[in-house]
């Protein structure tokens, strides 16, 4: 107790010296600083014109000083997913799992929100000071019905697509009056929806789980909507009017029709606005018949901004490359992605990811593109720090994996943006991205990389961020076999337990891997427990079958044949007899549960073990197993026991007729 | 009325110890760690079952705030119907709820229940609160899977 208490003041005492000194040393540092700068400040002041240059201000938002924090923390490894529950009950064991545990939280959400939506007379109570209007039950009624003006501005403002058109027909039937401006709303709800009710809203975890690759490629503007009606029916077709209908149907899809009436536009001399610009070069020009007619509008509609007098803004330039990587199969494209990205430089405006990712688009079109843009993209927003607003910003990332492990194959890269990536939590987007990046990833990784790297990576991504599947296990019991790493093979067994799903699949593959060499002896001691788990496991499965009525989605262990010899030789190598003894009877005694051939080496193993422990009846027992089916090597291990060990007359007779 | 009014008698202070479980004849009354604890160790051995500011110096609000805690327990034992293992402890911060407890793993230790019963009750309760109390609400839940593990002491 004494001793301890001493040893504690010690390194209390050690830890104040070595503070007190940092102390002394970072105010000396500060000192030092401030003299240097009144030395630079000096001058200056002693001139007569002495000026006091107050710096310019910099404008602070509500959450500056929060995002300043935020910059300095990033996601934990260790740490489980926000929406699930960190505890060793409730946290899912594989990918299945995760998303059933996600769906089932966003389910019972769903759950309370229809009782909110169904009694909206208990939750009216509100104490919230400001007044949280996500909090309030929706409004389901209308204050107003009726066909008149305030009804329809009423549908408008809850975004009722499908009741405003009703209401609207309504009007027109009884040929009431309704304001230019209300119409013109009426317009813009009907373009930005599409004619459609909005869609429902997906909750956090079923954006994770659910949320599609809406790249749009069909047209999805229907001709003769409610839309074209009303904007036909406008006694003045205004400017606004214009652009909106011009870019709900550019959106939709409908290029042919947007482009007409951007025509009429023109004619009529309406100026038209910057966004609906945007929306005309990026989906207005898919329809057009060749890459290079296409271009020619794009170059049009660019020389018209121009004319307008409008300015182009980053967002003009993001439409002009999504235009280009659409067109990426086109010779010159490469030359005008360059001359967008010059123009972009000369106007001061730093390109976007997605700007980023539609260039990539361009140069790796062909998969034997080589070109160095990829280097060059990831080193400028590793060096310039490009915002990267989350995952958003997803898409890019992807697809520059997908591009490096096409045709790089650069591990360089691929480090850098899976850091950036992982920095910028651009990982908790929707899974379906996120695992295609880390299994390419991982899968170049095992490929190109050291075996003490890929486990470093493997550490700090498996199991929250993400899990491996067949294809990776397989290519990582490669990299292992490849480049000798045998001693972390018990820990990727012990993390892959709890994914029994795929155990099937893998257990062979790493069976084989553990039987390649013999390894030192703690390292093979360990392989045989893995072993033993093993067949103790097939053995309880197979009592559990036949005792119990099968549950309906039981999943049992499932081994060939060769997995089975494998299981002897790692025995063997560890000098276990009777497991190994034990996995050869349990083989022996069902045949027919192991699909495959068992392996010749593994068996004369075993009858050397035999012959070590003098164990003359199985040594027999083994031979006779390998002449029934076949194996070779046969004969000499029968000669191994003729001459190896002290047989009784039974035994040498019936070896003699076996050879024979 | 009057005749019973009048007490002569001393009084003999047989029941004060409040908050004190009594002992049973065969000592088999299993408690948990936190019951185990008298009331007067709140503070000491065992922590608060509410924790707000309410009672502070100029903070309004405490008949409010117990009557919402009051609410929250009433919802969760309902929600959770036999599978809280604890008391359910509610943590004010900031403009947030946060209520945490223990769980059963399994009822009557015969069938353990599917995890997505426990996410679906706590996405639903969360969702709920929320909209009841109009402030984002968080649930924090430890599963316990053997009953005999929360016992602390027999009485």
């Amino acid at each position: 107790m004494a001793t301890s208490m001493k040893s504690i003041r010690k390194v209390i005492l050690w830890n104040l010296s070595k503070k007190s000194r940092h102390f002394s040393t970072s105010q000396s540092h500060c000192n030092r600083h401030e003299t240097e700068q009144l030395k630079r400040e000096t001058p200056k002041l002693s001139g007569s014109t002495s000026e006091i240059v107050i710096p310019n201000r910099i404008p602070r938002g509500p959450t500056s000083i929060l995002k300043a924090l935020a910059s300095t923390v990033e996601r934990d490894p260790n740490a489980p997913a926000y929406y699930l529950v960190d505890d060793p009950y409730l946290y899912p064991t594989g990918f299945i799992p995760k998303k059933n545990y996600a769906l089932s939280k966003a389910a019972g959400k769903r759950a309370a929100k229809h009782i909110v939506e169904q009694h909206p007379e208990f939750f009216q109570n509100d104490t919230s000071h400001p007044k949280v209007e996500a909090f309030m039950p929706p409004k389901t009624e209308y204050q107003t019905t009726g066909a008149n003006e305030e009804a329809l501005k009423e549908r408008i403002e809850m975004r009722r697509v499908k009741d405003a058109i009703a209401l609207y027909t309504e009007i027109k039937l009884e040929e009431m009056e309704v304001s230019e401006e209300t119409l013109l709303d009426l317009l813009d709800l009907l373009c930005v929806y599409n004619n459609k009710d909005p869609p429902e809203e997906l909750y956090g975890e079923e954006t994770i789980y659910l949320s599609k690759h809406n790249r749009k490629a069909a047209k999805t503007w229907e001709d003769f909507t409610a839309a074209e009606k009303l904007f036909e029916d406008l006694p003045r077709k205004s400017a606004r009017a214009y652009n909106t209908i011009v870019t709900g149907m550019a959106k939709g899809l409908a290029s042919e029709n947007a482009m007409s009436k951007y025509n009429e536009m023109l004619e009529n001399r309406i100026p038209v606005d910057l966004e609906t610009f945007h929306h005309l070069i990026e989906y207005g020009t898919m329809t057009a018949d060749s890459h290079k007619e296409k271009w020619s509008l794009v170059t049009a509609m660019l020389h018209e901004l121009k004319n307008q007098g409008l300015q182009p803004t980053l967002e003009t330039f993001r439409c002009v490359l999504s235009a280009l990587g659409s067109m990426a199969s086109h010779q010159n494209s490469t030359h005008y992605v360059m001359k967008t990205l010059a123009e972009m430089k000369k106007l001061g405006i730093e390109p976007s990811l997605s700007c980023f990712a539609n260039v990539l688009d361009v140069f790796y079109n062909k998969p034997n593109d080589r070109s160095d843009m990829l280097k060059k993209v990831v080193d400028y927003i590793w060096e310039k720090k490009v915002p990267i607003n989350g995952s958003d910003d997803l898409h890019f990332f992807f697809l520059a994996m997908m591009k490096n492990s096409r045709t790089l194959k650069d591990v360089e890269i691929a480090t850098k943006l899976e850091v950036l990536a992982r920095k910028h939590d651009v990982i908790s987007g929707p899974v379906q991205y996120v695992s295609v990046f880390y299994s390419l990833y991982f899968k170049l990784l095992c490929m190109y990389d050291t075996i003490e790297h890929v486990m470093e990576v493997y550490n700090q991504i498996v199991p929250h961020i993400w899990m491996l599947n067949t294809e990776e296990y397989e290519e990582l019991f490669k990299a292992v076999e490849l480049y000798e790493g045998y001693q972390y093979i018990p820990q990727i067994w012990s993390d892959m337990q709890f994914d029994l799903m795929k155990l099937n699949d893998i257990v062979n593959l790493v069976i084989s891997s553990m039987a390649k060499v013999k390894h030192e002896e703690q390292l093979q001691n360990q392989f045989c427990d893995i072993a033993e788990s093993l067949i103790s496991r097939w053995i309880s499965d197979q009592q559990f079958i036949s005792t119990m009525r099968r549950p309906s989605r039981y999943l049992s262990l499932m081994l060939t044949a060769t997995g089975m010899g494998d299981l002897i030789t790692i025995s063997c190598n560890g000098n276990r007899f009777n497991q190994a003894w034990l996995i050869f009877s349990t083989m022996k005694d069902n045949p027919n549960s192991f699909e495959g051939v068992p392996s010749g080496p593994a068996f004369t193993s075993l009858v050397e073990l035999c012959i070590q422990n003098n164990k003359p009846e199985q040594a027999i027992d083994v031979v006779v197993y390998m002449c029934e089916h076949g194996l070779p090597d046969g004969k000499t291990s029968i000669e191994k026991i003729q001459t190896q060990m002290s047989l009784t007359d039974g035994q040498k007779e019936y070896l003699g007729r076996l050879v024979n | 009325m009057i005749k019973r009014g009048i007490q002569t008698t001393s009084c003999q202070c047989k029941n004060i110890r409040s908050g004190i479980p009594k002992t049973t004849p065969f000592k088999n009354k299993p408690l948990s760690y936190e019951e185990a604890q008298p009331p007067y160790r709140i503070g000491v051995t065992k922590a608060w079952n509410s924790w707000n500011t309410s009672n502070l110096k100029d903070e309004g609000k405490t008949g409010e705030t117990t009557i919402d805690d009051m609410f929250i327990r009433r919802f969760v034992k309902g929600t959770f119907h036999y599978l809280l293992a604890s008391e359910v402890i509610i943590k004010r911060r900031h403009n947030m709820i946060i209520i945490c407890g223990l769980l059963f793993g399994s009822y009557q230790q015969r069938m353990s229940h599917d995890p997505k019963k426990y996410y679906f009750l706590i996405g639903y309760s969360e969702e709920l609160l929320s909209h009841f109390l109009k402030c984002p609400v968080k649930m924090e839940f430890s599963v316990v899977t053997d009953k005999n593990d929360m016992v602390f002491k027999k009485i």
